[in-house]
């Protein structure tokens, strides 16, 4: 597919490029890439942690920036802001074994089939914590108690089909008087939320009632008890009746059925799978065509994910730039991913586990793998920002995070990494003073490694050219590589403190605080 | 989601009131009372604390009658809350009676707000909501009347009350109109009126004016463009400030955003930074594992004001927010939790007020998504809509109740269906009750609220 091809592809399908994958993607054709990234092995995050209080945020820096399985691992983090669950707050709090094998369900499912995803995420204990879904009992008419509504709308909302009626377009489907048409009801809610009633932990230290009562397993899914579910008839969504008498898991399969069918759900999720991955405002008929993979993915199967990815990243919408309103503004964590990544970004112990970033993430950067403050994620997939923005008519999801204070809090702590790295002569850098120093750096200090970017220093201009094909897929512009040549030209190669690495680490920093840069487009 | 055909068509039926010229012209008086206090004596700030997830105000304010007699109100309650209902004898009392004539006590974990609210520094409103014009449990089961979009959604909800327009995609929020209002008449400061420590939120956003956002430790200074004292300092600066004047002028519109983005905070840190080194306040704010940095958000609010000469703001508006209140389960411990440390943020930020001789100038008031059902699903309560709000201020006339208790009868009067409560006052009649003590006149609201004109009080009296 060519170099720059290559490196579009890499830079909207995985936590980015590097010059090794940006030579093997470019001699391949996107069937060949796409079949070789759906083989490879995932890489797991439950294994890696010990126990509950072990922080699990190292280990997805780790598999993010240095797992083989490159697509599968981004494809998780997008789904992983659609299917929300967090640690941010409530009672997923410093039970980072039970993230994790949540974690774990979205990156084995993420090429997977989305109604065995819908299921595996609804009866996670995380999940099941999270929304409240574990423990949700029958409603007791003694004493008013009515069941558990928390999962039974947020999977309707945010989860499958959203509030209104889309058109396969993604467009909203309206009533005589132009307002969107609702997709259920509260009444439809409601009985939903009967369906969700009977669903406890799997036992750990009892049975029977005392483990309905007593007992949480944070990592093994929820199973039916069945004395506490609701037998009786319900009417959801689409006048789908589900019958007295039924059972826990006879209805919810009925329920997951009846949402993962509603036409809604292709380009409801696509459209934000879009997003996540593309621009922010893809094209009705973009939607429309990612709509069709996910309601067929041409051998009459529904819900391919691994098809739906492929429609995505393979759309003339995403392999050529748009307009002027094409792209989306990369999410902190991406940004700082792409530089690991692109510069070979690893600690004293083989781990990206900086503590820098790890431990100021939501406060600097407002964002954090699974940190988000609530189940409406970081950012909501129709925000607007005020002023020429909203004039052109765009949503800008990722810009409802960004601000004076998160701008520049990112930015700084993205130099600061710039300058932590190791050049070819094995001089360590911890600051931006360039004066080789292993002040600020300890054993769990990510260092780039530049050594095989120094080929290129000597020529300011082909190093330029190197980092723009690899951080913005060729299409920096020549005011910009001017500004970028001149200023690395000034900067000498052959002192002590100023190297090939030198150059390197400058030119990275200039390019990936830029506002060029910050849009992926 | 939403096309820009919609967006056209919004502003020409309902929202076209704001962006016209006409506004301009009727506004003599309003530019006279600016003309004449250049001094800052005339200074109001507003402070919004929001409630992510949706306080459940009915375990708030609870009733607590003199005497249990009859169908009294807290045994209407108990009954309603089931084995949610907190004990009659664990409320903390409060001075007066609200429209039912009962009295209400007070959350055992808020004794702060206790004595703010019986020393007359604070009041309550009572089930407040979205709504687009007065409407009864009959009329919104009915649908008789237009309901407001997306009711018991919290993100929609959350919007609506910081557009207070339900009936409308608006994304401009009340505090963004007020400053854009302002704006148009000739107000200007050197940082923005809207401040946002909390969140980015819609409440803030204007047509013309947009918030500045505040890191709880003040403006960082971004070292590629700014740092002076790096190595190499100089030339790299000049590289990157390269950079970021191509980038304003670049066609992508997200880039010449981002760049306006960047270009501003560059512009505000010297500005910000050498305000608020004027000296911290004395009075202490405290922080709690959970608390949502509530405490630090209030106190950096508490350093802006004092820092407002610095800024030439005669006008501010703030917001700051806190999560957690989705109460759905462990609705008593959590929201126990959030509440204690909510009524200590508020006092501390009362007594910070106090010290800074303000408390006359800043009213500060609550908002959340929704209220909450009053009927328990075992362990927590569901989605709803009316809700109880604090308003605190040293203007505010404080140690009453306003607005109009509901039946917390689950089917009761108030009930659109399985307690879930329909307001009996509008989020426009708050907010222009606010902006009415905040400076605006009674004949400018209307542009700002545009259904404020279906509600028949304009004025609920709980400011000065």
């Amino acid at each position: 597919m060519g170099q720059a091809a290559a490196a579009r592809l890499l830079t909207q399908a995985t936590f980015g490029p590097t010059i090794d994958s940006i030579t093997t993607t470019s001699s391949q054709s996107y069937d060949a890439w796409f079949i070789a990234q759906a083989a490879t092995t995932p890489s797991l995050h439950l294994p890696l942690v010990p126990d509950k209080d072990t922080d699990w945020t190292q280990f997805w820096f780790t598999n993010a920036v240095r797992g083989q399985d490159q697509l599968r691992q981004r494809m998780a983090f997008a789904l992983s802001e659609i299917l929300v669950i967090s640690n941010a707050n409530g009672p997923l709090v410093n039970q980072n074994q039970a993230i994790a094998a949540y974690y774990d369900i979205l990156v084995t499912n993420a090429l997977g089939n989305y109604r065995d995803l819908l299921e595996k995420v609804t009866l996670s204990p995380a999940m099941g914590l999270y929304l409240s879904m574990m423990r949700n009992n029958k409603p007791d008419i003694t004493t008013g108690i009515h069941a558990d509504e928390n999962y039974a709308r947020e999977i309707m909302q945010l989860f499958s089909i959203g509030l209104v009626k889309l058109n396969q377009d993604g467009t909203v489907q309206t009533d005589s008087s132009g307002r969107g048409i609702a997709t259920y009801s509260q009444a439809d809610v409601e009985n939903l939320a009967r369906v969700f009633t009977g669903w406890g932990s799997n036992p750990v230290n009892n049975t029977g009632e005392n483990a309905w009562v007593f007992d949480t397993d944070y990592i093994n899914p929820m199973v039916a008890y069945a004395n506490h579910h609701d037998t009786g008839a319900k009417t959801i969504i689409g006048n789908v009746v589900v019958p007295a008498g039924g059972t826990a898991a006879g209805e919810l399969k009925l329920a997951l059925d009846t949402l993962f069918n509603h036409p809604n759900v292709g380009p409801f999720i696509g459209k934000q799978l879009i997003q996540r991955l593309v621009t922010s405002n893809p094209s009705p008929a973009y939607v429309r065509r990612v709509a069709s993979t996910f309601n067929n993915n041409g051998q009459n199967v529904r819900g391919d994910l691994l098809a739906v990815a492929k429609a995505i990243l393979t759309d003339p919408e995403a392999v050529s730039a748009g307009g002027n309103s094409y792209g989306k503004l990369r999410e902190p964590l991406l940004k700082f991913t792409q530089l690991w990544r692109a510069f070979n970004g690893y600690d004293a112990n083989g781990k990206v586990a900086e503590y820098m970033v790890i431990h100021n993430s939501t406060r600097y950067f407002a964002q954090g793998p699974l940190l988000s403050p609530s189940v409406f994620n970081f950012f909501r997939p129709d925000y607007q920002r005020a002023g020429a923005l909203t004039t052109a008519g765009l949503v800008v999801p990722e810009f409802q995070t960004l601000n004076e204070s998160t701008l520049v809090n990112t930015s700084n702590q993205l130099e600061r990494q710039a300058y932590q790295f190791i050049n070819s002569q094995g001089h360590s850098s911890g600051d931006p003073n360039f004066v080789y120093t292993t002040n600020n750096i300890n054993n769990n200090s990510v260092m780039l490694h530049t050594t095989q970017w120094e080929q290129y220093a000597n020529t300011p201009a082909t190093l330029i050219d190197q980092l723009n094909l690899v951080l913005m897929s060729g299409q920096m512009s020549s005011a910009m590589r001017q500004t970028l040549i001149d200023y690395v030209s000034s900067v000498s190669a052959t002192t002590a403190n100023d190297t090939p690495g030198s150059r390197v680490a400058e030119a990275a920093s200039l390019i990936i605080n830029s506002p060029q840069y910050s849009i992926q487009r | 989601m939403k096309s820009s055909l919609s967006r056209r068509k919004f502003i020409g039926l309902s929202g076209g009131a704001l962006a016209s010229s006409s506004l301009l012209t009727t506004l003599s008086g309003f530019q006279r009372a600016l003309a004449v206090t250049p001094d800052n004596s005339d200074y109001k700030a507003l402070v919004c604390v929001f409630m992510f997830g949706g306080n459940d105000g009915f375990n708030w304010l609870v009733p607590n009658p003199a005497t249990l007699t009859g169908s009294d109100p807290y045994s209407v309650y108990s009954r309603s809350r089931s084995n949610l209902a907190l004990a009659r004898n664990s409320l903390l009392p409060l001075n007066g009676t609200a429209s039912d004539g009962s009295a209400y006590g007070l959350h055992p974990s808020c004794p702060e707000i206790q004595t703010l609210f019986n020393n007359g520094n604070a009041a309550f409103l009572c089930n407040v909501g979205t709504l687009v014009r007065p409407t009864t449990a009959a009329q919104a089961k009915a649908g008789s009347v237009t309901l407001p979009s997306q009711l018991f959604s919290h993100i929609d909800q959350q919007t609506l009350w910081m557009t207070s327009i339900s009936n409308s995609l608006e994304r401009y929020g009340w505090a963004g109109r007020v400053a854009d209002f302002y704006d148009a008449n000739g107000y200007s400061s050197s940082l923005p009126m809207n401040i946002n420590v909390g969140d980015t939120n819609y409440w803030q956003e204007g047509r013309r004016t947009i918030p500045y956002g505040m890191g709880i430790d003040g403006a960082p200074v971004m070292n590629v463009t700014n740092n002076s004292a790096y190595y190499r300092s100089g030339t790299r600066q000049n590289a990157a400030t390269a950079l970021l004047s191509q980038a304003t002028q670049d066609s992508n519109l997200l880039v010449s955003e981002y760049a306006a983005v960047q270009l501003g905070a560059a512009g505000k840190v010297s500005l910000v930074n050498n305000a608020l080194a004027g000296g911290d306040l004395s009075t202490q704010f405290g922080s709690w594992p959970g608390d949502g940095d509530l405490g630090k958000q209030l106190h950096q609010v508490a350093r802006c004001i004092k820092a407002r000469a610095n800024f030439s703001s005669s006008r501010q508006i703030f917001f700051v927010g806190m999560g957690g209140f989705d109460t759905h389960n462990g609705l008593l411990n959590t929201q126990a939790a959030l509440l204690g440390y909510l009524s200590k943020h508020l006092k501390s930020f009362w007594d910070s007020m106090s010290e800074l001789g303000v408390q006359n100038k800043v009213t500060l008031f609550t908002a959340s998504d929704f209220g909450r059902s009053l009927g328990s699903n075992g362990d927590g309560t569901d989605h709803a809509w009316g809700n109880h709000h604090l308003i605190m201020g040293g203007t505010v006339s404080g140690g009453r109740y306003y607005g109009t208790m509901p039946s917390l009868a689950i089917g009761g009067a108030d009930d659109v269906g399985n307690g879930r409560v329909v307001p009996s006052t509008s989020t426009d009649q708050f907010a222009s009750t606010l902006c009415r003590w905040f400076g605006i006149a009674d004949s400018d609201l209307n542009s700002i609220f545009p259904n404020l004109a279906n509600f028949g009080t304009r004025n609920l009296g709980f400011m000065v």
